[in-house]
């Protein structure tokens, strides 16, 4: 009864979505505030649906109901408590109502929030929410139900994919979900400004702490699944541009340009034509990636659909969304009255570039991602656009963001100073020039360019530090002043100061990893040592271990410095018994504090050796740790509710006079 | 019936969130949102400056300018007609009457479509327990024994009950698992052993792969004269093209036995594909392991084959290299699928180059790196020619 309960309460929240997407948009249109109070209440209790469903569904893995056709294709009674609830999302059924339940999730955040918006924007905005709702209910119920029913229960499942039973799968997909969908609440306010034909002042106080809460979902899902991928595949490689990895890397970088436009437009009042576009693209690119993944077009991991109906109504929903609200943009964008005016050197022209750069390196990934896609369907041909192409297109567009990154913050905002800027910089880039010497000095081998990579990590760290350090006025006035001044600034400045710093952290990350690692991919027998980055790493022979539903070979390596054991590794071929599929389990030691040690056991050679992937990675943690340190950044600055105001340089003339006063 | 009491209980719920806010008296009437956000701005220059965030310069340009947009924002709110206080509109009224009779009806309808309202919950653990009650069918005696291993993985006995419940459910790896199992906990028997071997050797598409041969290997030293391990070594040595020995094992197992004996009628037939081979027969290529199926292979033609018969020795092995050449050229051109793959490494295990076939399969692995099932099959297959 739960399971039916569960399907029952699927098919009302979207007899509720159809509700909340009509009567408030007529309300509003009509000004009818009863119409319009719908929208409230239908949000909260669809969420109270959708969120029963969702539990219904968890329970049906977790007690291993069988009736239930989707657990029976992706459970299996003897997995671990972990797994059966993580399998709930870790198949296109359960994913896709993991998509919903955050969508309604969000509604019902707007719902309970915007007391102090006005009812206009908040009947159209909550309507908007409620149109994304009925799309991907109906397509839920009508392509994907993951509440059909077996007549005859079998007494097994069918597990769920190995490699997706592992911790990662159990976060990644919903802090992605939480920035895919975090974005549709930008997009809702967008197509509402325009179905007004106006943006309130509140609007732009709204947008930016929302697609700041969606960024840092997206920023933390991306960073946890790139490391996923590294620990998992056991190919040691971190980012591969692969589609499915690019479905989500475009809507980050829309996000990120978003969530600086919306500075502008909090503080300024100014860009707001673009802003709406922005947050109309970042939640496009979403809907894009989750076409992408969920239709089957790539094949891949993560394509659990293979069913072209569900592909073509996905498209279907993509294309009514994105042609929708672009055609509207169109139509309406022009009726939206520009704000407030600024110099190109400035703290808002600055932003702006910040964007450029970001839309632009967008639009090389989309292009990367889509050519092979319309080369196939047209043709029939396959091509693969790899590495190579990003590194030629991305690359040179996000060098010259990286190197302007640390300038932007100092620059006044309305009309700004570059000189000034750079007097108040030169020790920091005075410092980044002594880091590269040194990274020339400490490595000998490698490309030559990678100091020059390491430099630049430096700069924009040193640059992010710089910034509150100078604001306080360090070194001007007495400790004790700046220390006060120091932690009266506002909260938003060490958000931006740490995930600027965070960037330059990845940015090393990524230089080291990728210029100076070592790599050994050999067949070593039991007993044997290989040198590796420094470290002597014996292999002493594998030994079979029994899992709940699995059975590995673990290999067993000791890692020793200069004769000193430093660490015990297992490196394990596990295979799952039901589905008779292999993963690899890697083994990770962290030498320093972001160094690593990687070993994946191959397979059994005739010779009685086996073959060995080892990797020495230095600083790779910096990859990761940057990404968190970006998402940490963004949570204070989220932290920080207080209005914002950005006070403008005013003229010369101006400013003598305030002063005279 | 209970169900539908609950289905009955979540509509009116879901009809009241809609019906509620309809029927409420209207709260202030709204516009002067823009003006309070504004006078907030205001507020936060004035604790910003004290906090010393910002100068008294820029906190007069900031004031300024918020000012300017508060008084266009009051002003536009006069001219925005103030929103219609009083009842319910007709319009109102007719939204609540369309929701509270279409949303349950839409409801309900979609759910008869879609839903089986009789289906009630089978948890696993609650589907093992009533089965032991009522009658037994196998799949829950199974499913009960796996339950009883997996908490006492020991019991050896147990183990062995299933094997041949496993085999006739065509659960092989898991047959293959409770032998091992019971091998481990009972001890090793010729019977034992030779069951092993066989279950191996099916998963293998017939093929005597070297798991399966050491099995055998082992029944055979505890019983010499058990005739089913004495048939796959000597199907084994075949299988790897040692054709005298093999023709001895059967030779020796023929005389061995009585002319009447069920075995007999197969043994001669392999002995007479053997003679057929050493006789220069056309199935040189592949001695017994059958060969998994090739899609849209180009193979040999019926002309082909009859051509082959009538040439010489080394002109029939020029012939089959020229076919392996041809495969291998165009697997590598245009790729193929994995079947193609697995025969291409095949011919060249059964011709004996096993540097070529040792490429093809590394070949085969990178092409279908992203494939695990390919993967698997082509590491049984590294296994079973021992590359």
């Amino acid at each position: 009864m739960i399971v039916e309960i569960g399907h029952y309460a699927l098919i009302l929240s979207l007899v509720l979505a159809l509700v909340q997407s009509v009567v408030p948009v007529v309300g509003a249109a009509r000004r009818d505030p009863r119409l319009m109070a719908v929208a409230g209440p239908t949000a909260l209790f669809q969420f109270l649906f959708v969120g029963l469903a969702f539990a219904a569904l968890t329970w049906a893995y977790v007690v291993s109901d069988f009736s239930v056709y989707n657990v029976v294709a992706n459970s299996h009674s003897q997995k671990p408590l972990i797994f059966k609830i993580s399998g709930v999302w870790g198949n296109h059924e359960g994913s896709m109502l993991l998509w919903v339940t955050i969508l309604a999730l969000f509604g019902a955040l707007v719902a309970l929030f915007s007391r102090n918006l006005p009812p206009t924007l908040r009947a159209n905005v909550l309507a908007v929410q409620a149109w994304v709702g009925v799309a991907f209910l109906t397509f839920i119920l009508l392509t994907s139900n993951p509440f059909e029913r077996l007549d005859k229960p079998p007494f097994e499942g069918q597990d769920l994919n190995p490699i997706l039973q592992d911790v990662g799968l159990a976060i990644h997909p919903p802090l992605l979900y939480l920035g895919y969908v975090g974005c549709s609440v930008a997009f809702a306010f967008a197509v509402a400004a325009l179905i007004e034909g106006r943006i309130d002042a509140a609007w732009a106080r709204w947008v930016r702490p929302w697609t700041l809460g969606a960024w840092i979902f997206l920023t933390l899902g991306i960073a946890m699944g790139s490391y996923w991928a590294y620990y998992e595949l056991g190919w040691g490689g971190w980012w591969f541009w692969d589609p499915v990895e690019n479905a989500s890397l475009m809507p980050w970088l829309v996000a990120t340009a978003l969530l600086h436009s919306a500075i502008v437009m909090e503080k300024r009042e100014a860009l707001k034509v673009w802003t709406v576009l922005m947050a109309i693209l970042a939640f496009a690119l979403s809907l894009l990636g989750t076409f992408l993944v969920r239709s089957g077009v790539l094949t891949s991991v993560h394509a659990f659909a293979t069913d072209p109906a569900r592909g073509v109504f996905i498209l279907g929903i993509l294309t009514l969304f994105v042609g929708g609200s672009l055609a509207l943009y169109a139509a309406r964008a022009s009726l939206l009255t520009q704000g407030g005016i600024f110099a190109p050197i400035s703290r808002e022209g600055a932003l702006v570039l910040n964007n450029l750069f970001l839309t632009a390196a967008c639009a090389a990934v989309l292009i990367g991602t889509l050519y092979p896609l319309l080369v196939e369907a047209t043709t029939g041909g396959k091509i693969s656009v790899g590495e190579p192409f990003f590194n030629l297109t991305f690359g040179p567009l996000v060098l010259p963001l990286l190197l302007l990154l640390p300038l932007g913050p100092f620059l006044a905002w309305k009309r700004g100073d570059v000189l000034a800027v750079a007097q108040r910089l030169w020790l920091a880039f005075a410092l980044a020039i002594v880091a590269v010497a040194v990274a020339f000095y400490l490595k000998h081998g490698g490309p030559v360019l990678a100091p020059f990579g390491a430099g630049l990590a430096a700069w924009i760290m040193l640059g992010a530090i710089a910034e509150p350090m100078t604001r306080a006025k360090f070194g001007k006035e007495p400790l004790a002043t700046s220390a006060r001044r120091l932690f009266g600034l506002p909260r938003s400045t060490f958000g931006t100061a740490l995930a600027h710093f965070g960037v330059g952290m990845m940015v090393l990350g990524i230089v080291s990893e990728g210029a100076w690692k070592v790599e050994r991919i050999l067949v070593m027998k039991p007993g044997e040592t290989v040198e590796l980055g420094g470290y002597g790493v014996t292999f002493e022979g594998t030994v079979p271990r029994k899992g709940p539903n699995y059975q590995d070979q673990v290999g067993k390596f000791v890692v020793s410095d200069g004769g000193t054991v430093v660490a015990r590794l297992e490196s394990a071929k596990r295979l799952f018994t039901a589905r008779q599929m292999p993963t690899s389990e890697v083994a990770l030691e962290t030498r320093g504090l972001f160094s690593q040690i990687y070993i994946a056991l191959g397979e059994a050679q005739d010779s009685g050796g086996w073959s060995v992937r080892m990797y020495w990675k230095p600083l790779v943690l910096l990859i990761w740790l940057g990404a968190l340190v970006m998402s940490i950044g963004g949570f204070v600055s989220l932290s920080d509710r207080r209005l914002r105001v950005g006070a403008p340089k005013p003229a010369r003339a101006a400013a003598a006079l305030a002063a005279a006063e | 019936m209970l169900v539908w009491f609950v289905f009955a209980v979540m509509t009116v719920i879901g009809v009241l969130a809609v019906l509620m806010p309809l029927a409420r008296a209207d709260r202030a009437a709204a516009g002067a949102q823009d003006v309070a956000v504004y006078r907030d701005q205001l507020g936060e220059i004035d604790r910003d400056r004290e906090r010393g965030v910002i100068d008294e310069v820029e906190a007069v340009a900031a004031r300024n300018e918020v000012a300017r947009r508060l008084l266009k924002a009051a002003r536009a709110e006069e001219v925005d007609a103030p929103a219609a206080l009083g009842g319910p509109s007709r319009l109102a009224r007719a939204v609540a009457v369309v929701c509270a009779v279409l949303m349950p009806a839409i409801a309900i309808g979609a759910y008869l479509g879609l839903g089986k309202p009789d289906a009630a919950d089978q948890p696993l653990a609650s589907r093992l327990a009533a089965a032991s009650s009522e009658k037994q069918s196998i799949d829950q005696l199974v499913a009960r024994v796996e339950k009883h291993l997996a908490d006492r993985p020991e019991d050896g006995k147990g183990w062995e009950v299933l094997v041949p419940i496993y085999v006739r459910m065509g659960r092989l790896a898991d047959a293959e698992t409770a032998l091992r199992n019971t091998i481990r906990l009972l001890g090793s028997t010729a019977e034992r052993e030779s069951a092993l071997g066989e279950v191996i050797v099916y998963q293998n598409s017939g093929v005597v792969v070297a798991d399966a041969r050491a099995a055998f290997e082992r029944a055979n030293a505890q019983d010499p004269l058990a005739v089913a391990p004495r048939m796959f070594l000597a199907l084994a040595l075949s299988q790897d093209g040692k054709l005298a020995e093999s023709r001895k094992a059967w030779v020796a197992l023929i005389d061995a036995s009585k002319p009447d004996d069920p075995w007999v009628v197969e043994a001669r037939a392999e002995l007479a594909k053997i003679d057929a081979v050493l006789a220069g027969g056309p199935a040189a290529v592949a001695p017994t392991s059958p060969a998994p199926p090739a899609a849209a292979d180009k193979g040999p033609s019926a002309a082909d084959i009859a051509a082959a018969q009538s040439m010489t020795e080394a002109e029939r092995g020029r012939m089959i290299e020229d076919m392996i050449a041809s495969l291998n050229a165009r697997l590598k051109a245009q790729g193929g699928t994995v079947d193609e793959w697995i025969k291409l490494v095949r011919s060249y295990a059964m011709i004996g180059k096993r540097v070529e076939a040792t490429t093809a399969l590394q070949d085969a692995r990178k092409a279908f790196a992203a494939d695990a099932a390919a993967i698997e099959k082509l590491d049984g297959l590294a296994k079973a020619l021992s590359l």
